[in-house]
């Protein structure tokens, strides 16, 4: 056969690897301005757009989408071109996906400081950069399937099997996830509401974790880290075992998120032992990278690549037992809502993430421009310091997790709560707060060693954009027998076919029962949809980024009935278009606040927190005092709710704001009785509105469980 | 454990603690004098602090031993050197055992034909022990889907707290049978003891604070320092209002949070703020009370 001569693309990777680096290191600084609010809220330097609400999507979607989505195009692009002999199917549209990739970026970077976001974690962007998303995402994919339809090597290698999955699910998951309904521009609401938007998004935030940071990762660390270590891949039947059972069962696994809240127990219970199980398929990815380092244990002291990759690997592990164990009702029960989740996404985000992307870049940037890496020594004091960081950033919020959960649940011998004021339990972990921006702030100083050392690296060498390669070009012959699962890796198209198979059937066993069976979510007749102003107080809510603090789910244990009132139910949120449950709280839980203070007490407290609150870190919202709300958008907010099943009587958006203006009207009033004087417009009017209703609608039993 | 806790309480809080934090900025100062730490979060922190200690001497000793073995290793002859390595210690042929690991020399029988840009694979098989841990989880996710929603042995999560409501019921009941008083609204007495008006205090300041202001000047409730009330302003007024709250106001009843020693401390302090004129409190709100001497024993 005679031997075909082309070129793999490497200008496109370094395109990507620019990008993955820029804004590494500005999603970190980021986080770094956030870290640094929680201990000294001053530090969101008095803007609205820099306040911590507002940045938290931003830190989440930079180091998510920007860096870890650009390295994922980088590691793809550069071992997929050479684990299929072939270029890219197409230039332009490798061009396409990136320079669309970062005017999304771009795109996230201007709204999400303004307050445009849909509250759904990890699917912040509103629904016009969703669309781009979406036809930048199937570009990606067709240039993907493409090459391999071109392919000239016979079988698809382990890492084109993960490939091919994340390209599947991730775009199942963020066209399910986003189903929303516009309102304006930059405005829309959920197509789902309470219980069952909570089931889709978790579904959805969840697998984004599998599908966007695990399965191309370890696709990545089956090209590079077999590459750099010289070594043979441990187990064939393992990859092919620990692929399928992954894919399949990770799927199951998102409602893990929502134990002891209003979901139904069926569905938790199923996350409960999916994740369970999902120890040794995740483990199996594990094993597999480790062992394939057998014999090569001694190059792993001197070479900082593999150093990375090991640590990576090894944090993987950590996460993915940790993921299970926190699955389990009596863990969770303690560690939800608390920084100890903080601490578990970072041992991923940073372990296994970042520095499986450093060992790739390091591996990979001196053989694009033909040369050595600049320092091997500085990559050595990158890795120290990074772990360093990891460390220093982890161990203090699981301490701040454990200790803050603890004091939460505590009953004194009379049988009250220990720690009845909230802030008490938050001023004691403040010292936590400082040593994690610490630890942050190491790890950002070795990712920008990092960055030095590789322009350097470039600077010393001459960057090949058109590597030449040659193969020869596949036989059109059938090929027959072989091992079941080698017939398969010949068929793409079949073998994506069952990919899409195993990653849809947990969801739909999951969602299609919370969607159609009534009884998952009994009905409570007294709940109301919201009022105009409290609609707009809501939007308010969501636009400032409360939810990333406070959540709205009193969970059914004693230790949160006799802090916050009655517990959640599912029917309290069928008119809540998105669910607001939250899934941290750094403040206390809000579900119940209304009535719980006057008027007066709220607006104290949002002008200035630490009047009403000493000591509290929440940061003053000045600007809600002189921004007003915009009555034009009332009609269009009623209609859409109305789209989507909220009964608001047809024709109301006429004379909503007629109801809106009464109500602003009585909440001026009464804060005039003290002498406060302020415009009906103003947005706190809207957010006190909203605040006071929450949690409001079902009767509780007596007036002491409602506090 | 309790002689730790307070000796670590001791040394934890100021001394040992917070330096060890990295806390030299003033916030420290700030977050540390309301509340103190507690010797709770004191026992934690210090308990981390040590397993940090304890990996970082680990990775110390490790790095020695090797650098030890090296060193010898070099002056090693060549013949004890491979005398050395035909002996595998007890841990790793345990571990091979466990993970089925074929031994080096034999890996050419089991790598696979295939070769991608470079990567070959090996066909070993799987881990026994990853093997049995993954069955073991599925027997788990089975026994656990039985047991609460087939069998429904275990209770779901309403029961679990019903259940948790109950024992708590229960409890506070025992207790309430041993804290007898001999008051009630309607005459309870004014508690000059120090120890009771430090307890009402404390409590005071982390909760009627929040709306009264730590000293007492009032925020969104009113002030309670000066003769003017909006209920009255005698020690049984002021106990019957912490008692049972004022309805439709964000004053809550407290009775089913505090016991009535605990109620009357309260009251006791709020009485006791008669007059100590806080700064920025805020103006007379209500009607005058005026003190009857008699009321007071």
């Amino acid at each position: 056969m005679e031997l075909q001569q082309f070129k793999y693309d490497n200008k496109i990777v370094k395109y990507f690897v620019i990008a993955t680096v820029t804004f590494g290191l500005i999603g970190m600084l980021v986080g770094i301005l956030m870290a640094t609010q929680l201990f000294l809220p001053e530090a969101n330097l008095g803007l609205q757009f820099t306040t911590f609400g507002r940045i938290r999507p931003l830190h989440t979607n930079a180091v998510i989408f920007a860096f870890v989505g650009n390295a994922m195009f980088a590691g793809v692009y550069y071992s997929m071109q050479r684990l299929l002999k072939a270029r890219m199917f197409s230039d332009m549209l490798s061009w396409i996906h990136f320079w669309g990739w970062q005017l999304i970026i771009l795109a996230a970077v201007i709204t999400l400081p303004l307050g445009m976001n849909t509250s759904k974690e990890y699917a912040e962007l509103e629904w016009p950069i969703d669309i781009a998303i979406t036809i930048i995402w199937v570009v990606f994919g067709i240039n993907m399937i493409g090459t391999i339809l071109k392919r000239r090597e016979r079988h698809m290698y382990v890492a084109i099997w993960f490939y091919i999955a994340t390209f599947v699910t991730v775009a199942v998951l963020h066209v399910v996830n986003s189903f929303e309904i516009p309102v304006t521009m930059f405005k829309s609401y959920s197509w789902y509401a309470g219980v069952q938007d909570a089931l889709v998004q978790w579904w959805y935030g969840h697998n984004a974790v599998a599908f966007f940071l695990t399965t191309p990762f370890l696709g990545i660390m089956y090209y590079f880290l077999p590459k750099a270590a010289n070594r043979p891949v441990y187990s064939y039947k393992l990859s092919i075992i620990h692929f399928w059972s992954l894919i399949f069962i990770y799927i199951w696994a998102g409602p893990h998120h929502l134990l002891y809240t209003s979901l139904p127990n069926w569905a938790q219970s199923l996350g409960t032992v999916f994740s369970i199980m999902l120890i040794a398929p995740s483990w199996g990815g594990m094993l597999n990278g480790l062992l394939t380092l057998r014999g090569a244990w001694d190059r792993v002291r001197e070479d900082p690549v593999l150093k990375f990759m090991v640590v990576a690997v090894t944090a993987y592990g950590m996460a993915t037992l940790e993921g299970p164990l926190l699955s389990i009702k009596n863990v969770n029960a303690i560690a939800h809502f608390t920084d100890w989740i903080i601490a578990h996404v970072h041992v991923g985000g940073l372990g296994w993430n970042g520095f499986l992307i450093f060992g790739m870049l390091y591996w990979m940037i001196p053989r694009m421009w033909g040369t050595k890496l600049y320092s091997t020594k500085l990559a050595n004091v990158h890795f120290w310091i990074g772990t360093l960081g990891i460390l220093v950033y982890a161990l203090p919020l699981y301490t701040a997790g454990v200790v803050q959960s603890l004091m939460w649940k505590s009953f004194n011998a009379e049988g009250f709560l220990e720690y009845p004021n909230f802030l008490e339990t938050v001023t004691q972990i403040v010292p936590m707060y400082m040593m994690r921006a610490v630890g942050g702030v190491l790890y950002l100083a070795g990712a920008i060693m990092m960055a030095y050392n590789l322009v350097k690296t470039a600077k010393q060498g001459s960057f090949k954009a058109e590597e030449a390669a040659e193969a020869p070009a596949l036989e059109k012959k059938k090929i027959v027998g072989g091992h079941w699962h080698a017939v398969l890796e010949r068929k793409p198209l079949i073998f994506t076919v069952l990919t899409l198979v195993a990653i849809v059937i947990g969801g739909v066993v999951e969602m299609v029962p919370t969607f159609l069976i009534k009884s998952n979510i009994p009905t409570i007749a007294s709940v109301q949809p919201y009022t105009p102003l409290e609609l707009h107080g809501r939007d308010l809510y969501i636009k400032e980024g409360c939810n990333n603090c406070h959540t709205q789910m009193v969970r059914p244990f004693r230790s949160e009935t006799e802090r916050y009132g009655e517990y959640s139910k599912a029917g309290e949120f069928v008119y809540d278009h998105p669910f607001l449950w939250g899934s941290k709280r750094t403040g206390p839980d809000l579900h119940r606040v209304g009535g719980k203070y006057n008027n007066v007490w709220h607006f104290n407290h949002m002008l200035d927190p630490t009047s009403t609150s000493p000591g509290s870190i929440m940061p003053p919202y000045a600007w809600m005092f002189t921004q007003s709300i915009d009555l034009d958008e009332t009609a269009g907010k009623i209609k859409a709710l109305r789209t989507v099943g909220v009964p608001y009587a047809e024709g109301y958006e006429a004379t909503a704001n007629d109801d809106l203006m009464k109500q602003a009207k009585e909440i001026t009033a009464d804060l005039a009785a003290s002498d406060i004087e302020i415009s009906e417009q103003a947005e706190i009017v809207a957010l006190i509105a909203y605040l006071q209703r929450l949690g409001t609608d079902i009767k509780v039993k007596s007036n002491d469980q409602k506090p | 454990m309790e002689r730790i806790k307070s000796i670590l309480k001791n040394l934890s809080s100021k001394y040992l603690l917070l330096p060890l934090l990295l806390l030299t900025t003033p916030m420290a100062a700030q977050t540390e004098s309301p509340s103190g730490v507690s010797p709770t979060t004191a026992f934690y922190v210090v308990v981390v602090l040590l397993i940090i200690v304890a990996i970082l001497v680990m990775l110390l000793a490790v790095s020695l031993l090797s650098l030890l073995k090296a060193v010898v290793r070099t002056e090693m002859s060549t013949e004890k050197k491979a005398s050395l390595e035909k002996e595998p210690s007890w841990l790793s042929k345990t571990w091979d055992k466990w993970n089925a690991l074929k031994p080096m020399e034999e890996e050419q029988d089991i790598m696979l034909d295939h070769d991608y840009d470079g990567i070959k694979e090996l066909d070993n098989h799987l881990p026994p022990w990853w093997k049995a841990l993954f069955y073991l989880s599925v027997v788990y996710a089975v026994i656990y889907l039985m047991v609460f929603h087939v069998f429904k042995t275990s209770p779901l999560q309403e029961e679990e707290y019903e259940i948790e409501m109950a024992l708590a019921l229960a409890a506070k009941n025992d207790i309430e049978q041993t804290i007898v008083v001999d008051f009630d609204e309607s005459n309870v007495p004014f508690n000059d003891d120090a120890e009771a008006l430090a307890d009402g205090k404390k409590f005071f300041e982390a909760q009627c604070g929040m709306c009264h202001k730590a000293d007492g000047g009032g925020l969104a409730g009113p002030n309670l320092t000066d003769d003017y009330w909006r209920h009255g302003g005698s020690m049984t007024n002021i106990y019957n209002v912490i008692k049972n709250g004022v309805p439709s106001t964000a004053m809550i009843a407290w009775e089913s949070r505090l016991n009535p020693i605990r109620l009357q401390n309260v009251a006791s302090y709020v009485k006791s703020l008669r007059g100590t004129n806080p700064a920025g409190a805020l103006p007379p709100d209500g009607e005058l009370y005026v003190e009857e001497e008699n009321n007071q024993e």
